[in-house]
């Protein structure tokens, strides 16, 4: 075969030139695709309508329900609950501290409840968290230890860290904080020293205490351990940023004192006096 | 509400011309049609919204048909047996019809860009301007490609390699 032309490829190319499609079946077929990828895209949003409305649902199951079933159990497991802070009936103290970073405001049972459902660490915990303390860098460590505004908290005492009783065998005392008190420790904490200075606080026996932290959704914010000597602490930390020489409001101080774990004798040098 | 009428008659008026267009770029028949079916339930996607239609359907349907090269089962696929070779043609007993579809046979050999440059330039007689227009390639890819096709074709029709 010779080599084509120009004029013998456009030939070969123009040959067999057939009818046009039909145009129905053109718009038909494209019809089709159209409810298709319609159907598609709105099966695509019901599934995540749906996805949504579960996990709000299952949120809203955990924050109201769910935590007043376990309540009862939460009481058992979390120890002696040697008191409750005086602000939880307190209309107005809910009013001017139970709004968090975005202004939602509370509802005052709700937080209650999600706070008696929170039990008490173990010692064990609480002891790893001080264990851990600054182990992730000095920005770590000089870092916010509450990382969102808290509005409640759980307060455990373990008794002095060095005892001669067993850790397992105590059953932390418990003090539930709803409102100023929790926002006042939280603060006192937050602006606490971050670096260690040698006086007072490092002197003396000093009694392990775990605050759990509670935001104004009644989620967990974090858990902070504190080993208290007779006037301050000589660490704080949440297992990552560290605060030294803390003292704890003075209303507060008193109560802390108060609060004896079962298990443990009271003892004069083991407690702090403030 | 979509212009119906105006998308069947241009389906009509140039459907012809895109269907011949696909089974050119195929080199099939069957390939062709659904090839320009897709092409044109494109356009009708968009009818009311492009300017220019035919220039769409014509690039329509040479990224489809591209589309459909690049996938796996377009593929070579091994067998056992190789196919006869072609051997000599015997220029002399062709009939000039022959010779045309021989050519055509011929063009389904070349890479899918080539043989689309080969068909928009000679068989939907645009420039080179509107050939790398619609195959979204510079000019002068579009004439070493043209080139380089056209070189292919003559080699081949003169070893008779189809």
């Amino acid at each position: 075969m010779a080599p084509p032309s120009e004029f013998d490829l456009r030939a070969a190319l123009a040959e067999g030139e057939g009818d046009a499609p039909n145009p129905n079946l053109v718009i038909n077929a494209a019809r089709a695709r159209r409810a298709q990828r319609r159907s598609r895209i709105l099966s695509t949003v019901a599934v995540v309508a749906l996805v949504s409305a579960g996990a709000v649902g299952i949120g809203q199951l955990g924050g109201t329900g769910g935590s007043s079933g376990n309540a009862d159990s939460a009481a058992g497991v979390g120890g002696a609950v040697a008191g409750k802070d005086e602000s939880r009936s307190n209309a107005l103290d809910y009013g001017a501290n139970s709004r968090d970073a975005h202004g939602a405001v509370l509802v005052p049972q709700a937080a209650e409840q999600a706070l008696a459902a929170i039990p008490c660490p173990s010692f064990a915990t609480a002891d790893a968290v001080v264990g851990g303390a600054g182990g992730s860098g000095s920005r770590a460590r000089t870092g916010a230890v509450f990382s969102a505004p808290v509005s409640s908290a759980v307060v455990c005492a373990y008794g002095p860290t060095v005892h001669a009783y067993s850790t397992t065998a105590r059953t932390p005392a418990r003090l539930e904080l709803v409102g100023a008190p929790a926002v006042q420790l939280a603060t006192s904490i937050e602006t606490a020293p971050t670096t260690s200075a040698p006086g007072p606080c490092g002197q003396g026996v000093h009694n392990r205490y775990a605050f759990v932290a509670v935001g104004a959704r009644g989620q967990r914010i974090a858990t902070v351990a504190a080993d208290l000597g007779a006037q301050c602490a000589a660490i704080v930390t949440n297992g990552v940023a560290v605060r030294y020489d803390w003292h704890p409001p003075p209303n507060l101080a008193r109560r802390l004192v108060a609060l004896t774990p079962m298990g443990v004798p009271a003892s004069p040098n083991a407690s702090p006096t403030n | 509400m979509r212009d119906e009428e105006g998308f069947r008659s241009f389906v009509e008026t140039n459907g012809a011309t895109l269907l011949h267009a696909a089974r050119l770029l195929t080199g099939d028949h069957h390939r062709g049609e659904d090839l320009v079916q897709t092409a044109l339930i494109k356009v009708y996607m968009k009818w009311g919204r492009i300017d220019a239609p035919l220039p769409y359907a014509r690039r329509a349907l040479v990224n489809a048909h591209i589309d459909q090269t690049r996938r796996k089962w377009w593929g070579e696929r091994p067998t056992e047996t190789l196919p006869e070779p072609g051997g000599p043609v015997d220029v002399a007993d062709v009939t000039k019809s022959d010779s045309r579809d021989q050519l055509r046979r011929m063009l389904a050999g070349l890479a899918s860009k080539e043989r689309a440059v080969i068909v928009l330039r000679y068989y939907c007689d645009l420039s080179e301007q509107e050939t790398a227009a619609t195959l979204g390639m510079p000019v002068g890819t579009v004439k070493s490609t043209c080139s380089r096709a056209l070189a292919r074709l003559r080699v081949d029709a003169t070893s008779g390699a189809r």
